[in-house]
């Protein structure tokens, strides 16, 4: 099994009027190839900050220390313009929000067409406005057919009209799929989703599940969700987020059957809470970015914080097959 | 406050106010700084000197001091109009855009209608008759000018409005006037200044097109009536750059600085950054 | 946040709006002269014929119905309108329709141009200006094009004769066209002669379709589409211009069409620097005449224009919008 992405010592900061926003403080995570990795955690914890800095489009942020490197090249420093050859045909992404992720004034033909233009013929020849730019060839459209059907849009009958419909003539679900077969016609090496499932309703979400698990026996795929439901049924390794930090990561199976790190603890527990337990839940949604509190960002609201925890912010430790960066897994503590 | 944390954060507003209120100072202390009398007559078309900074104009009165005193009727005509405009403007837009329904849409109705009347033709006809004193133009300024206020109050109110916190506070018996002060009023305020600046723009400018075409008040200076006079009395066709020159330029950068201000309090931050701190 | 109503009942909303402003201007038409003060006779008919014989003036007080009652002038007045009966002017001694109409071919040779022109200058450096968005390029145009949308256009245009007609004599000194030339060098005559005008009114109006297009790109590159269209691997260039352009393109256009009637009276304001025999020279003339009937039809036109525009916009935005169409 061979390392596909490997990121060290991530940091993008946002500059804001009101301050500077530490999106990412010293992310570490590796992506192995033909494996599913999952990226959990809540509103704000950095995770879309991270998969739009892997293909450095994380901008008006700054990355400011840290490396990449993907299919064994280093990426941390590449030019624009090569930049412009990994996005989409080597990594590609399924964006958060299906609603308005599609272009309005094009029809999924057109924006279909792009991508397949894009993957065959580089960027893309330059200018023009004209929307009648991409005429597909009869075999782009019959890959662009073939991909809506792999994407379980197949009803013959109507391919015709899903063709010619602009995005907001589309369900929610049906813009979904779009974007995944988008993704799939660029043939990547890497497919990143950014939560797939949200602002879908039951059944659509459990009709992207399937397609997921499908896409992840042909791909890499790497999915970003703050859902246990979609991270526990496709994902076999799994990293957890706060504060613009992975505080723990391993193996789906022990994460998420036995978190650790008491953030990891308490989020689960949230999700798996059967009904009538107390909710044991701090505020968590309150942790200010601009001006983070000293040492583990977790601290002012962990059940089992300690006073070093205040001080500085631990590295990760590998505790059996798991890394957790917490105070309560340091080497000196367990010495003791 | 407030206000003045916005404007010594934001470098664009900072310089916007420092233009509009070094011409503000000029126009209120003009009487003061004057050398000589801008009404007085003299000795005709004298090129600038240490005596005449900007020499004289056909009639011999000193230009430089026209120019001061006519700030003062420029920045009037303009501030005035354009509170009259914005007061209209934000009355009917909170209105319409509070009340919703039948009203939102005869009063937007009316505000479209007005809209696609064009304003310098409208003015020209009506001054036309009236002639000659500025308080009629600032009305007539006014009346034609609230339309774009009205709508964007209005769009931002309806935005307001659809937030939660509004409907939390009426639930909690708030009523519709208390609402309006103290929960909408203050959130529209930018944007109320915003425009407010936009218009006194647009009002002097007016203004002055009004004077060059010979609608001024005859029996005031202000720098629309400097450029007439430099051009339909023999200034411009005589190369005398230091007659018409000077009241172009005041007007334009009076016009800078307002856009400047307006700019800088409409500015948002990066539509990008809400990809993360929406989030 | 606009309701979501069928498409149809959106084109009804907008045609009354038209209708509405439409009659609204053909009432100012009636009701300004008439209630403003002085006799309203002279303000129908202007000054020029006022201080004529009294014999004339008695028959043009019956033929205006001034001595009838209010709804019955108004009556006389709008069938006046649509049988194409527009006034009378004085001062040129003939119907003022004929004098507007010789006079705003002009302003349409100058106006047209400018707007078509502009947009596309004005659109292009916008959108650059706003993927450049706080670098040097950004700020250098900004400010440029701010400078020069704060100048008043008429007075640019007397710095413009003053350096390149005057001083440097590459440009005549006015008017539309000198002489008898004909055929190909009749074109290039006016050309030469409306080069400077043209100029004016395009970099004023390109200054402002810059902001415009400026400030709604800036806003789209917020949108997930364009994030979409950089990962997929599309060139910097393409997903400025092909996605985020075109969706700050409607803005434009409707700013456009409300700005028409500044567009206009900018231009008429440069014409009466570069005595071009426009609109603007008219009205200029008109103005200094007290010629009421030649100004109301002049508004009247300038208004139906901008009406025009509007309607144009509106049918633009139509075809260019998908979620309308």
């Amino acid at each position: 099994m061979s390392r596909l992405l490997e990121i060290r010592d991530l940091h993008v900061y946002f500059d804001t009027p009101r301050g500077v926003v530490k999106a990412n403080k010293g992310v570490n995570l590796e992506v192995d190839e033909a494996r599913c990795t999952g990226l959990m955690g809540e509103s704000g914890c950095g995770k879309t900050v991270l998969l739009l800095s892997i293909l450095h489009l994380q901008q008006p942020g700054r990355m400011v220390k840290g490396s990449m490197s993907f299919d064994g090249r280093d990426i941390t420093l590449l030019e624009e313009r090569e930049m412009q050859h990994i996005r989409g045909r080597q990594i590609a992404l399924i964006p958060q929000n299906q609603a308005t992720a599609l272009n309005p004034s094009y029809t999924v033909k057109q924006q279909l067409t792009e991508a397949i233009r894009v993957r065959r013929e580089g960027m893309g020849s330059p200018m023009i406005l004209s929307w009648r730019f991409y005429r597909p060839n009869a075999d782009e459209l019959r890959e662009i057919e073939e991909s809506l059907r792999e994407v379980g849009l197949d009803n013959g009958e109507t391919m015709h009209r899903l063709l010619s419909s602009y995005p907001h003539q589309l369900s929610g679900g049906i813009r979904q799929r779009v974007l995944m077969a988008m993704a799939l016609l660029m043939q990547p090496l890497l497919v990143m989703a950014d939560e797939p499932t949200t602002a879908l309703d039951r059944a659509t979400k459990v009709a992207v599940l399937e397609l997921l698990r499908k896409l992840r026996q042909e791909t890499t795929l790497m999915v970003v969700s703050h859902d246990l439901q979609t991270i526990r049924s496709i994902c076999d390794y799994v990293a957890i987020m706060y504060g613009g930090r992975i505080v723990e990561r391993g193996p789906s199976g022990e994460v998420l059957n036995n978190p650790r790190h008491p953030y990891s603890q308490i989020l689960l527990s949230c999700q798996q809470r059967r009904r009538g337990e107390p909710l044991v839940v701090p505020s968590i949604d309150t942790l200010d970015l601009i001006n983070p509190p000293p040492g583990c960002s977790f601290h002012p609201v962990c059940p089992r914080a300690m006073p070093e925890c205040a001080g500085f912010e631990v590295t990760e430790k590998l505790v059996g097959n798991v890394r957790i960066a917490c105070h309560l897994f340091t080497e000196e503590r367990r010495n003791c | 406050m407030r206000l003045v944390r916005v404007i010594r954060s934001n470098p664009l507003v900072f310089s916007g106010v420092a233009i509009v209120g070094i011409f503000g100072i000029v126009a209120i202390l003009a009487d003061i700084m004057m050398p000589h009398d801008p009404w007085g007559y003299g000795q005709p078309f004298l090129a600038p000197s240490r005596l005449h900074l900007l020499g004289t104009n056909d009639v011999g009165q000193d230009i430089f001091s026209e120019l001061l005193l006519g700030s003062r009727t420029s920045l009037l005509i303009g501030f005035s109009a354009g509170i009259l405009a914005v007061v209209i403007g934000v009355f009917i837009g909170m209105i319409a855009g509070f009340r919703g329904g039948l009203i939102d849409n005869l009063l937007m109705g009316m505000t479209d209608v007005v809209l696609v009347i064009p304003a310098l033709p409208l003015v020209i006809l009506l001054t036309v008759y009236v002639r000659s004193n500025i308080w009629l133009i600032v009305a007539v300024i006014g009346l034609v000018s609230w339309p774009n206020t009205a709508r964007v109050i209005r769009s931002q109110v309806l935005t307001i409005r659809q937030s939660g916190y509004v409907e939390s506070a009426r639930a909690l018996g708030a009523d519709d006037g208390w609402l309006m002060l103290r929960h909408i009023l203050p959130n529209v305020m930018p944007l109320i200044l915003a425009k407010f600046v936009l218009v006194v723009a647009v009002a002097m400018l007016m203004e002055a097109s009004l004077s060059f075409l010979g609608l001024g008040d005859p029996s005031t200076k202000s720098w629309g009536m400097m450029l007439r006079y430099a051009y339909a009395r023999g200034g411009f066709v005589r190369g005398l750059w230091w007659w018409y020159t000077p009241p172009g330029l005041c007007i334009g950068l009076c016009i800078l600085g307002l856009m400047f201000i307006s700019f800088g309090v409409e500015a948002k931050s990066d539509p990008r950054l809400k990809r993360v701190l929406d989030r | 946040m606009e309701e979501h109503k069928h498409p149809s009942a959106g084109i009804l909303w907008k045609a009354t709006r038209y209708l509405v402003a439409f009659f609204l201007i053909v009432s100012l038409n009636f009701l300004i002269p008439r209630l403003m003060p002085g006799d309203p006779l002279m303000n129908i008919i202007g000054e020029e014929a006022y201080y004529g014989s009294q014999d004339v003036l008695d028959s043009l007080r019956a033929d205006l119905g001034l001595d009838k009652p209010f709804f019955a002038q108004y009556a006389r007045y709008l069938i006046g309108v649509f049988t194409g009966d527009w006034g009378y002017s004085y001062l040129y001694m003939r119907p003022v329709f004929e004098s507007v109409v010789l006079h705003l071919r002009w302003t349409f040779l100058l106006i047209l141009p400018s707007v078509i022109i502009a947009a596309c200058i004005g659109a292009v450096l916008g959108a650059v200006a706003a993927w450049r968005r706080g670098r040097r390029l950004d700020a250098v145009l900004t400010g440029s094009l701010l400078l020069a949308y704060s100048m008043p256009n008429y007075w640019l245009a007397m710095l413009a004769l003053f350096i390149f007609s005057f001083l440097l004599g590459w440009f005549p000194l006015g008017g539309a066209r000198s002489g008898d030339a004909v055929g190909l060098h009749y074109f290039i005559d006016i050309g030469w002669h409306m080069a400077l005008p043209l100029a004016i009114i395009t970099l004023s109006k390109t200054a402002y379709d810059f902001i415009i297009v400026r400030n709604s790109v800036v806003s789209v590159y917020g949108e997930d589409y364009v994030l979409m269209a950089q990962a997929k691997g599309l060139s910097q260039r393409a997903v400025l211009f092909r996605h985020a352009l075109r969706n700050a393109l409607t803005p434009l256009i409707t700013v456009t069409a409300i700005q028409f009637g500044m567009i206009f009276s900018g231009a008429l304001l440069v014409e009466v620097v570069f005595s071009l025999p426009g609109m603007g020279t008219l009205i200029y003339r008109a103005i200094e005449a007290r010629d009421y009937p030649l100004l109301q039809f002049a508004f009247f036109i300038v208004a139906v224009c901008v009406l025009l525009a509007n309607i144009t916009a509106d049918l633009l935005c139509l075809w260019l919008d998908p979620k309308t169409r």
